[in-house]
C-alpha cells in the first residue's frame, strides 16, 4: 500500500483510498470481479469476457491457460491497461483501475506493468541496451539498467542490435526491459511463442527465477496447458469464462517440465 | 485475372487512402508545374498571336534611310500578296508634363480608321476616351508599369528638340490628349530609343495622318494576305510572309539609289551653309578680338608713352630744380662773398677811416697852416713891401727886405703851389672816405637785395617743388588708372577669347563631324523588316521562351519528389504485401501478374493525378504566369491554346516516373521466394550509424536524441525525399518573398545609395560655356540646393560579344566630388571605384547582358557610327538602366572632343513636396535649362507595381504549402503505419500520447528543419533563376532577400510541419495497442 502511494503520487489519493471495510474484505494484489467484455458488431454482441473473476497474490507465479480464443488475450489486455472491461471491476494493489480513463490507464501501464511480448516487439533500430532504457526513460523509480541486462544474461550483448540477437536473447532483452521498469505486474504473453523449446524453457526460466527473486507478480498467458505445472496459480479459461483456479502448491521447476 | 485484380487493387486503394492521396498529390502537383508552365509558353504567344490579328499588327515593315515617296509606295503596291498598306510617318518630339520633360513617339493613325478598311494597320485598342476627329487631338498611350501623369482632356505643348522647328513637321505643335490607347505595335513601356532628348523614348502619341505635313513618308506598314492564319511564332508564319518580303527586297535597289544624290546634294548644301555661318563667326569673332586687342594696344602704347613723359617731367623738372637750387646756392655764396667782403671793407673801411680822418685832419690843418702862413706870408710881404717903400732903408736893409721879401714871395708861391695840391687831396681824402663809406653801404644794400631776391628764389623753388609734385601725383594716378584698365580690359579680352573660341571649337568639331557623317553617308538602304525585326514581338517571344527555363527545373524537382513519394509509399505497400506476394506466388502466378496489383495502383493514381494536374496546372499556371508578365505588357486577357500534346505526354511522363518507382520497389521481393515470402521479412537491422564514432558528441546526446538521429539515417529514400520536397517547400518561399524584396528594394538602391543627387536638371543643347558657368553659380548660391555638380549625359550604343545595348555615357570634371553624387561601387561593396583613364566602369545589367567582365572591351557608338573601343575597369551596382561612366581625359582620348556639361545633377535641401515644386517652376524659368526631373515620385509609382505582383507569392505559397503537406503527410503516413507496432510497444510501456507523439515527430521535425534549411540555400538559386528570367532588358532586379524573408519561409515551413503533425497526430493516437500483440506480417 504504502510502497504504491509512493509510486503513483501523481494520482488523485481519493482513488486510492480505499475503505476500510473494502481493505479488510480485500487482502488480495489483483482482483478481478466479474469482469465482462462485450464486443458490439452492429446489432450483435460478442462477449469476450463473460464475467470473469479471480485474484492475484502479489509475488505470484500465475499461468492462465486456455485455447486461441477463449478470452486469455481480453484479459491480457485488460490487466495491462491496454483495454478497458464493459462491466465489472478490476483492483491492482488496492486500486480500481476498471474506472481509469485513457491518460490514467497509461499512467498505471507506465508504473505498474511490465510487459513481455510474444514477438519480444524490439525497436530494431536500437541496441540492447538502449531498448531497457526506452523503457526505463519514463518511469520513476527504475532498476539499474545495466544490473537488469546482467541478470538476463546478456552483458556481453549490452551494445548490440537486436538483429544481431537470436529469438531466446531478444526475448531477454524484453524481459529486462519489462523488469527495469521494476513493475508490479509482469505480464507475459505467449513469451515462449516464437522460440524453439531449450530456449523457450530458458525464458521460462528467467521469468520464474525473476518472481521469485524480485517478488514480482508474474502472469504468463499461454495456450500451453503443459506451463502450468510451474505457476504458482493456474487459471484456466474457456469460452470467455473461468474455467478452473488452481492453487499449485508445489509448482515444478522449470527444468522439469516437459512440453 | 482482370476483375479480380482490379477489385483487389481498388480495395487496396480504399485501404490505404491516405497513400494514393499523396502518390496523386505530387503527381498532379508535378504535372501542373510541369505543364502548367510549359503550356503557358504557347498559351502567351498565342495569346499575342491572337492580338496581332485582331488588330492587324503589320507583317512588314520598310523603313529606308532616306524615308519613302509616294512612288515608293506605289511600286510596292503592286506587288502581289500583300492585303493592307499604310504608308505612314513618325517623329519624335518633347514635351514637357509638370517641368519634366518626356520624349514622345508620335504615330499616325489614318484617316479611316474603320474596322472594314484593310489599310487601318497596327490598330488600337481604346481604353479610354475617344479618337481623335480633328486636328489638334490626339491619343496617348495607356502606360503600364509607371503611370503618366497625364489625363484625358490635358493639352500638351511639343517641342521639336531639334535644330528644326516642329511646325516644319507637324500641322499643330500642341494637341489635346482626348482618349488612351493600346496597341499590339507596342506591347511593353519600351518603345525604343530616340536622338532627342534624354534618348528613351517614354510613350507613343497618335495623330490623323493628315497632321504630317512632311511628303516623304519615314515607313511603310504592311500585312500580307492570309498571314493571319498563322501563329506568327512559328516558322511557318515567316514562310509565308517571305515572299513578300523577298519582292520587296528585289525593286529596293532601284528605289533607293533614286532617292540618294537628291539627298545627298540637298544635305552638302546645308552643310556648306552652316560652315559658312561659321566660317562668318568664325570672322567676325576674330575681327571683334583684333579690335579690342588694337584698343588694347593702343591703350598700352598710351600708358607707355604717359608713363616716359611723366618721368621725363620729372627730370626736367627735377634739373630745373637742380639749378635753381644751384643758382640759389650761388647767390648764397655770393652773397657770402659779398658779405665777407663787406665785412673786410668795412674793416678796412673802419681801419682806414681814422687814418684818413688824421690825414685829413693833418691836412686841413697844413691847409689851414699853409694858409695861416700865406696870410702871415702876405702880411710879411706886406709889411716888406710897406718897408720897402720906405726910402729910408739902407740898401743893405732894402737888399735884406727885398730878399726876405723874395724868400717871402718864394715862400707863398710854395704855399700857394702847395695848396692847390692840397685841396684836392684834401678833397680827394674826402671823396674817398665818402666813397669808402657810400661803397659800404652800397654793398649792405646790395646784400639786402641779395637776400631777398634768394629768399625769393627759394620761395619760388618751394612752390615749384609742390605744384610738380602735384602735376606728378596726378600723372601717376591717371597712369596707374590706364594701367588698371587696361589689365581688367586684357582679361576680359582674354576671357571672351577662350569662350568665343570654345564655342567656335565646339562648332567647328560639330561641323567637321557632319561633314566626316556626310562623306561616309551610307548607301542608300532598303530594310524591308518582317516581325524578327519587331521589337515587340520578339520581346514577348523572347519573354514566353524565357518560361522554359522555369518549365526545366520546377519539373525536375517535383518529378523527384513524386519518385520519391511513390517509391517510398509504394515500398510500403509491398511490404504489407508481402505474404500475399508469396502465397500468390505459390498460388503459381507470375512475377508480372503479382507487380501489376502495384502498378495498377500507382497508375490510377497517377492517371488521376495527371488529370486534376493537368486540369488545374494548365489553367492556373498559363493564367498567373501571363498575368504577371501583363504587369508589363499590355495584352489583353489570356486565350489558352489547346495543347492536348504536351498535357498527355507530361501524364506519361509523371505516369512513368510512378510506375518505374513502383517497379524498383517490387522488384526486390518478386525475386524472393515464396517461401521466403511466406514468412515475415525480418526487420531492418538497426545499424551504428556514423555519429556515433564521433563519441563526444554521441555521449552528450541524450537517449532520445540518440533514437532520433538513429532514425533519421535509417530511412534513406523518406530521408532524401523529405529533404527535398521540403527543401523545396522552402525554397519556393524564399523566392516568392524574394521576389517581392528584390523588386522592392530597387527603387530605394537605385535612387538612394546609387544615385544620390533628387533633381536633374538637363541644358539645353545650344547653351553657352558662359552661360553654363553663370547658372552653376546661381544654383550653388541657392539655400534649397546643398549640393550640385555638372555632368555630362549623353546616350550611345555599345557592341560587345554580338550583343547591342543603347546606354547612357556620364562623365563629369569633377570626379572628386562625383562620388556624392552618384555612387561607384560594386554591388555588395562600400568601396568607391575610381574613374581613371584606364578604362571605364560599366554598369551591372550591362555587363551581363554585353556578357562581359572587367578587363574586356566594349566598342562605343556615341552617334557618328564610329566604334570605338574601350577597356572595362569596373562594374558598378546599378538597377535602372545602362551606364558607362568615364573620366574626361579617357573621354577625350576615345572621342577626340572634350565632354562639355549638358547635364547638372542637385542635391536639394530637406524640402516639401510644394517647395520642390516651386523650385521646379523656377529652374525652368532658366533659359538654359531644357528639362527638371526630380526623383521624389518614383518610388511612389514602383510600389504599386509591387503590391501586384504579390499574387505570384500567394501561388509560389501555395504550392510550397502543397508540397510540403504531401511530402510530410507521406512520410509520416509510411513511417507510422511501418512502426506500427513499435508505436503501439511504446504506448503499452506506457508513454503517454504527446510523448508518442514526440517520439515519431522529433524526426519529422528534424527533417522538416534540415529540409528548410537546405531550402533556404536552394531558395536563394531558385530566386537568381527566376530573377533572371523576368528581368527586362535595362532594369536589374535586386539580388537581396531580406533576412526576415529567410525567417518567415523557415518559420511557414515548420509550421506546414506542424499542421500535418496535428493531422497526423489523431492518427497516432488512435493505433490500438494491440497492434503489438499481432504476429509480425
Amino acid at each position: 500500500m504504502k510502497k504504491s502511494q509512493e509510486f503513483i503520487p501523481q494520482v488523485k489519493k481519493s482513488e486510492y483510498n480505499i475503505s476500510d471495510e473494502r481493505a479488510e474484505l480485500m487482502s488480495a494484489y489483483i482482483e478481478f470481479e466479474n469482469v465482462k467484455k462485450i464486443y458490439s458488431m452492429g446489432e450483435v454482441k460478442i462477449a469476450a469476457l463473460a464475467g470473469v473473476s479471480f485474484t492475484i497474490e502479489k509475488g505470484e507465479f500465475v499461468v492462465i491457460a486456455g485455447a486461441s480464443g477463449a478470452g486469455k488475450s481480453t484479459i491480457l489486455n485488460i490487466l495491462g491497461g491496454m483495454d478497458t472491461c464493459s462491466e465489472g471491476n478490476i483492483y491492482v494493489d488496492g486500486t480500481k483501475i476498471s474506472d481509469f480513463n485513457a491518460k490514467e490507464l497509461t499512467t498505471y501501464r507506465r508504473y505498474d506493468i511490465g510487459f513481455v511480448f510474444q514477438f519480444y516487439n524490439l525497436v530494431q533500430n536500437l541496441t540492447v541496451k538502449e531498448n531497457v532504457e526506452l523503457a526505463t526513460q519514463i518511469c520513476k523509480n527504475p532498476l539499474n539498467i545495466d544490473e537488469t541486462i546482467e541478470a538476463v544474461g546478456l552483458k556481453e550483448r549490452a551494445g548490440n542490435f537486436p538483429a544481431q540477437l537470436s529469438g531466446g536473447e531478444q526475448q531477454r532483452v524484453a524481459i529486462a526491459r519489462a523488469l527495469a521498469k521494476n513493475p508490479k505486474l509482469l505480464l507475459c504473453d505467449e513469451p515462449t511463442g516464437a522460440l524453439d523449446y531449450a530456449t523457450g524453457k530458458q525464458i521460462l526460466k528467467l521469468l520464474q527465477d525473476t518472481c521469485k527473486n524480485h517478488g514480482v507478480s508474474v502472469v504468463v498467458i499461454t495456450h500451453n496447458l503443459a506451463l502450468t505445472a510451474m505457476g504458482d496459480k493456474v487459471i484456466k479459461v474457456r469460452n470467455g469464462l473461468i474455467e478452473s483456479i488452481e492453487i499449485n502448491e508445489h509448482p515444478l521447476p522449470v527444468e522439469r517440465i516437459e512440453y | 485475372m482482370g476483375s479480380a485484380l482490379w477489385k483487389d487493387t481498388l480495395r487496396e486503394i480504399k485501404k490505404t487512402p491516405g497513400r494514393f492521396f499523396s502518390i496523386m498529390m505530387i503527381v498532379a502537383i508535378g504535372v501542373a508545374f510541369f505543364a502548367g508552365v510549359k503550356a503557358s509558353i504557347p498559351d502567351m504567344k498565342h495569346t499575342a498571336d491572337q492580338y496581332f490579328d485582331d488588330y492587324h499588327l503589320m507583317d512588314l515593315r520598310v523603313v529606308s534611310t532616306f524615308g519613302l515617296t509616294k512612288d515608293d509606295v506605289s511600286e510596292i503596291q503592286k506587288i502581289d500578296g500583300i492585303e493592307g498598306i499604310f504608308a505612314t510617318h513618325t517623329i519624335d518630339v518633347l514635351t514637357l508634363v509638370n517641368s519634366e520633360q518626356y520624349v514622345v513617339k508620335i504615330h499616325a493613325l489614318p484617316q479611316n480608321t474603320d474596322e472594314q478598311n484593310m489599310n487601318y494597320l497596327n490598330r488600337v485598342e481604346l481604353v479610354e476616351g475617344r479618337l481623335p476627329q480633328k486636328s489638334g487631338e490626339c491619343v496617348i498611350q495607356e502606360t503600364q508599369m509607371f503611370e503618366l501623369p497625364i489625363q484625358v482632356g490635358d493639352q500638351l505643348d511639343l517641342e521639336s528638340g531639334k535644330q528644326e522647328a516642329l511646325s516644319e513637321s507637324l500641322e499643330k505643335n500642341s494637341y489635346t490628349v482626348v482618349g488612351k490607347v493600346k496597341t499590339p505595335y507596342y506591347l511593353s513601356s519600351e518603345i525604343g530609343s530616340s536622338e532627342i532628348g534624354n534618348g528613351k523614348i517614354d510613350f507613343f502619341m497618335m495623330i490623323p495622318q493628315n497632321e504630317f505635313k512632311a511628303e516623304i513618308f519615314t515607313e511603310i506598314n504592311l500585312t500580307v494576305s492570309e498571314a493571319r492564319a498563322f501563329n506568327s511564332y512559328d516558322d511557318a508564319y515567316f514562310e509565308h510572309v517571305d515572299h513578300v518580303k523577298r519582292a520587296i527586297e528585289n525593286i529596293a535597289q532601284d528605289r533607293s539609289e533614286i532617292r540618294f544624290e537628291e539627298i545627298k546634294s540637298e544635305a552638302q548644301k546645308q552643310l556648306d551653309e552652316r560652315k559658312q555661318e561659321y566660317d562668318d563667326g568664325k570672322q567676325t569673332f576674330e575681327k571683334e578680338m583684333k579690335t579690342q586687342e588694337n584698343k588694347l594696344d593702343t591703350a598700352k602704347t598710351e600708358m607707355i608713352l604717359g608713363r616716359a613723359s611723366l618721368s621725363a617731367n620729372k627730370d626736367r623738372y627735377a634739373d630745373q630744380f637742380a639749378s635753381y637750387r644751384i643758382q640759389i646756392e650761388e647767390g648764397k655764396q655770393q652773397l657770402e662773398t659779398l658779405k665777407a667782403t663787406y665785412e673786410r671793407s668795412e674793416k678796412t673801411y673802419e681801419e682806414t677811416k681814422p687814418q684818413l680822418m688824421q690825414q685829413l685832419d693833418q691836412l686841413e690843418t697844413q691847409i689851414a697852416d699853409i694858409t695861416k702862413q700865406l696870410a702871415e706870408n702876405e702880411e710879411a710881404i706886406k709889411d716888406c713891401e710897406q718897408q720897402l717903400k720906405n726910402p729910408e732903408l739902407t740898401e743893405l736893409e732894402r737888399r735884406l727886405l727885398e730878399e726876405k721879401l723874395s724868400s717871402l714871395r718864394q715862400s707863398k708861391q710854395i704855399a700857394e703851389t702847395a695848396l692847390p695840391y692840397l685841396e684836392p687831396a684834401k678833397q680827394a681824402l674826402e671823396v674817398q672816405l665818402k666813397q669808402g663809406e657810400a661803397g659800404l653801404k652800397q654793398t649792405a644794400k646790395m646784400i639786402e637785395t641779395q637776400e631777398q631776391q634768394l629768399a625769393i628764389k627759394e620761395q619760388e623753388l618751394k612752390d615749384g617743388e609742390a605744384k610738380a609734385q602735384a602735376e606728378f601725383k596726378l600723372g601717376e594716378e591717371k597712369l596707374k588708372n590706364a594701367e588698371t584698365a587696361y589689365n581688367e580690359g586684357k582679361i576680359v579680352l582674354e576671357k571672351a577669347r577662350v569662350s568665343g573660341q570654345a564655342d567656335l571649337d565646339k562648332g567647328k568639331e560639330q561641323l567637321d563631324k557632319a561633314q566626316k557623317d556626310l562623306e561616309e553617308m551610307a548607301e542608300p538602304q532598303w530594310y524591308v523588316l518582317d516581325r524578327h525585326a519587331h521589337y515587340s514581338y520578339m520581346d514577348y517571344g523572347s519573354v514566353a521562351d524565357r518560361m522554359e527555363g522555369i518549365a526545366k527545373v520546377f519539373p525536375l524537382f517535383f518529378f523527384l519528389v513524386a519518385a520519391l513519394v511513390c517509391l517510398t509509399t509504394m515500398t510500403r505497400i509491398v511490404d504489407e504485401q508481402r505474404s500475399n506476394i508469396g502465397t500468390m506466388k505459390a498460388l503459381g502466378y507470375g512475377k508480372n501478374a503479382i507487380a501489376s496489383k502495384f502498378i495498377l495502383y500507382a497508375l490510377i493514381a497517377s492517371v488521376f493525378g495527371s488529370l486534376l494536374g493537368c486540369c488545374l496546372g494548365m489553367t492556373i499556371f498559363p493564367t498567373v504566369i501571363f498575368n504577371a508578365w501583363n504587369l508589363m505588357y499590355t495584352l489583353p486577357s489570356i486565350s489558352f491554346v489547346s495543347q492536348s500534346g504536351l498535357a498527355i505526354s507530361a501524364s506519361l511522363i509523371v505516369t512513368m516516373i510512378t510506375v518505374s518507382a513502383t517497379v524498383a520497389a517490387v522488384y526486390k521481393e518478386l525475386t524472393e521466394t515464396p517461401a521466403l515470402l511466406m514468412r515475415p521479412k525480418a526487420p531492418k537491422a538497426g545499424k551504428k550509424i556514423i555519429m556515433e564514432r564521433i563519441t563526444f558528441l554521441w555521449k552528450r546526446m541524450s537517449f532520445i536524441q540518440k533514437v532520433t538521429a538513429r532514425n533519421l539515417f535509417r530511412y534513406k529514400k523518406r530521408f532524401l525525399m523529405t529533404v527535398i520536397g521540403i527543401s523545396g517547400c522552402t525554397a519556393l518561399l524564399v523566392a516568392g518573398f524574394g521576389i517581392q524584396d528584390s523588386i522592392s528594394s530597387i527603387v530605394n538602391k537605385q535612387y538612394g545609395e546609387i544615385l544620390k543627387y533628387d533633381v536633374s536638371l538637363q541644358l539645353k543643347e545650344d547653351v553657352k560655356d558662359s552661360e553654363q558657368k553663370e547658372l552653376l553659380k546661381q544654383l550653388q548660391a541657392d539655400s534649397r540646393i546643398s549640393a550640385v555638380t555638372g555632368i555630362t549625359s549623353e546616350s550611345a550604343v555599345v557592341y560587345a560579344n554580338d550583343e547591342e545595348q543603347t546606354v547612357t555615357i556620364v562623365t563629369a570634371d569633377d570626379t572628386e566630388t562625383l562620388p556624392q553624387f552618384i555612387s561607384l561601387h560594386p554591388r555588395g561593396s562600400d568601396e568607391e571605384l575610381p574613374l581613371g583613364s584606364d578604362g571605364v566602369l560599366i554598369s551591372e545589367k550591362l555587363s551581363m547582358n554585353c556578357k562581359v567582365k572587367s578587363g574586356d572591351t566594349l566598342e562605343i557608338d556615341a552617334g557618328d557610327g564610329i566604334k570605338r573601343k574601350v577597356t572595362i575597369s569596373g562594374i558598378v551596382e546599378n538597377y535602372v538602366g545602362h551606364y558607362l561612366y568615364m573620366a574626361p581625359s579617357l573621354y577625350k582620348e576615345v572621342f577626340h572632343i572634350r565632354p562639355y556639361d549638358n547635364t547638372f545633377v542637385i542635391k536639394l535641401s530637406q524640402l516639401g513636396s510644394n517647395e520642390e515644386q516651386a523650385l521646379g517652376n523656377d529652374l525652368m524659368k532658366q533659359k538654359s535649362v531644357s528639362s527638371v526631373s526630380f526623383y521624389s515620385g518614383i518610388a511612389a509609382s514602383f510600389s504599386d507595381t509591387i503590391a501586384s505582383l504579390s499574387f505570384v507569392v500567394v501561388v509560389l505559397v501555395i504550392a510550397a504549402g502543397l508540397l510540403a503537406f504531401i511530402v510530410l503527410y507521406n512520410l509520416t503516413n509510411v513511417n507510422i503505419s511501418e512502426r506500427l507496432r513499435e508505436i503501439a510497444t511504446i504506448k503499452v510501456l506506457g508513454f503517454y500520447d504527446l510523448e508518442v507523439a514526440q517520439y515519431v515527430y522529433r524526426e519529422n521535425i528534424l527533417l522538416t528543419m534540415i529540409g528548410s534549411l537546405c531550402g533556404l540555400g536552394l531558395g536563394i538559386g531558385l530566386h537568381r533563376l527566376i530573377m533572371n528570367l523576368a528581368e527586362m532588358e535595362n532594369v536589374m532586379f535586386g539580388r537581396t532577400i531580406e533576412p526576415l524573408s529567410f525567417l518567415i519561409s523557415f518559420g511557414i515551413t515548420m509550421l506546414f510541419g506542424m499542421i500535418v503533425n496535428i493531422v497526423m497526430y489523431r492518427k497516432l493516437k488512435k493505433i490500438p495497442m494491440v497492434e503489438s500483440l499481432k504476429s509480425v506480417e
